[in-house]
């Protein structure tokens, strides 16, 4: 009988870059796809939450999208307020697309479910944001 | 879509009969003289009281809290020289209190032991208000994420889809009128619909009065076997179904008004108990912020999705209606104290199912459901989920 090997800690405290720029100079969210089973998510990860035996490998997700909700926070434990969050469907992606939560900037603006919303680069710890798309 | 592998986790009917005989609880609210087991003390002894049981019946015990530390559940205990039985810690975020029911009622129906404490406590003023501390390991927390934050962006689902902001109004205006009537409730005012909306935003579309208070509280209830029921004098109630539902990871689009969590754990308890929606009198539901009641009519099946809130506005839910929703005020008016709500609601169900709920009894109750989830964890719906069904005895 072989001796039993020790299972391996995940370093999943890591975070690499949560972005990267497409080749038509858009900032893209980068996330994650399933070498096994496709399955995508954001932000990166090391273990596939569907099929629990592929590896993830790090890949663009989308660099818009569209907002799915949206609250103006007004009380909060972790930040300054007011802040803007939202849910926004990441396009490009298709059916198995992410949806991700992000800050929407500027905190004071008109958001509305359906606005058409692309992630931009921000200063500070929060390193990008989404902003309506004008384009 | 879900992407997991959710699996079943066999029958949710307990092999053998569980009796609530007996329950206790503080008025839920700021009680920042008092420590964990300073709060919980007395609903422990009060109901081991009511049960007509000594201390030394008690075989096991079984604690809900979130964020009270090491061994709160000992240091609870040991105030009244309860020792040496195990005495096990339960985290479920908001369902820990339901939580260590589900455990306390899963033990005593496999006949592991005949009388079994619960007790939920959570002090949260020890945190100087504001929202609930959540855990910045999680990705969508160190975002921004707070829970105001993720019921306003259900709610603004709600307003996009379906219904109106006076829907969510009038959820809080039910929940302070019934709170009204409860000595144990936290706030004991009535509101109007336009305080709810003049209150201070927190989270928009959410208001100040559509969002739970801050606050302390414990409560405890005995369990027992058939055998140990048969030898007390007092009344009893019966659990029909106990279920406890994790949530299943999505990271795709999900639709934010159809928490399947609460539908299969809903449906998993119906199957157990043997009954429908339809036969409920009483049913005490996570109504941590107003829109929640209204995501949980349908998924409870109280009516078809899409009618939360014409079934609101019919005046069924509320006192002299088909099933009423939260009489002890719910977690709006009565408080939200995490790891103590789902024990406070079985607490709540045993009063109105032994009709000694007093100003807030509902004339001929008979059946009970209990409702709690637990949430604050990224690309799940919610990370808990408790249901409870009870029965006059």
């Amino acid at each position: 009988m072989h001796a039993t090997q020790p299972s391996d800690p995940l370093e999943d405290l890591l975070a690499g870059p949560s972005t990267s720029t497409t080749p038509s100079g858009d900032l893209a969210l980068l996330g994650s796809v399933c070498a096994g089973c496709g399955a995508r998510a954001f932000p990166a990860r090391m273990t596939c939450h569907v099929c629990a035996g592929g590896r993830p490998a790090e890949a663009p997700v989308g660099s818009s999208g569209v907002l799915y909700s949206w609250t103006r926070v007004h009380v909060s434990a972790t930040r300054d307020t007011p802040y803007a969050l939202g849910y926004v469907d990441m396009d490009g992606a298709g059916d198995g697309g992410v949806r991700v939560l992000g800050l929407l900037d500027p905190v004071g603006a008109e958001w509305a479910v359906g606005d058409v919303v692309r992630v931009v680069a921000t200063e500070g710890a929060d390193d990008w944001s989404f902003t309506k798309d004008a384009r | 879509m879900s992407t997991g592998s959710a699996v079943s986790t066999g029958s949710a009917a307990l092999p053998a009969p569980v009796h609530v005989v007996g329950a206790a609880m503080i008025p839920m609210g700021r009680h920042r003289r008092s420590s964990y087991a300073g709060l919980a003390v007395g609903p422990v002894l009060d109901a081991l009281a009511a049960a007509g049981l000594g201390r030394e019946r008690v075989r096991a015990a079984f604690v809900g809290h979130s964020f009270g530390g090491m061994l709160t559940g000992q240091r609870v205990l040991k105030e009244i020289g309860l020792g040496g039985l195990p005495v096990v810690n339960v985290d479920n975020a908001c369902s820990g209190g339901a939580s260590a029911v589900h455990l306390a009622a899963r033990a005593v129906a496999a006949g592991e032991y005949d009388v079994v404490l619960v007790v939920g406590v959570e002090k949260l003023t020890q945190f100087g208000g504001g929202t609930l501390p959540l855990v910045t390991e999680d990705p969508e927390v160190r975002r921004g994420m707070v829970m105001p934050a993720l019921y306003a962006m259900r709610a603004r689902r709600y307003l996009h889809e379906r219904g109106t902001i006076d829907d969510l109004a009038a959820v809080s205006v039910k929940a302070r009128r019934h709170g009204a009537r409860n000595p144990y409730a936290q706030l004991r005012s009535e509101v109007t619909a336009e305080q709810v909306l003049a209150s201070r935003p927190i989270a928009d579309p959410l208001t100040l009065f559509m969002c739970c208070p801050t606050g302390d509280g414990a409560a405890a209830v005995v369990l027992v076997s058939d055998r140990a029921r048969a030898e007390l004098d007092g009344p009893a109630v019966r659990i029909l179904a106990s279920v406890l539902h994790s949530g299943e990871m999505d990271l795709g689009a999900r639709d934010m008004l159809h928490p399947e969590i609460t539908f299969a754990s809903a449906r998993d308890a119906y199957e157990a108990a043997g009954m429908g929606p339809d036969e409920l009198d009483v049913v005490e539901l996570h109504d941590a912020f107003s829109i929640a009641e209204l995501i949980y009519y349908e998924a409870l099946g109280l009516c078809p999705v899409g009618e939360a809130g014409k079934l609101l506005r019919s005046g069924e839910t509320t006192f002299g209606g088909r099933v009423v929703v939260n009489p002890s005020g719910g977690l709006l008016a009565k408080g939200h104290p995490v790891g103590a709500s789902g024990t406070a609601q079985v607490a709540e169900a045993f009063w109105q199912l032994t009709g000694t709920a007093g100003d807030r009894q509902v004339e001929g109750a008979r059946t009970a459901l209990t409702h709690v989830t637990g949430g604050g964890i990224a690309g799940l719906d919610h990370g808990a989920c408790t249901v409870h069904v009870l029965r006059a005895g």
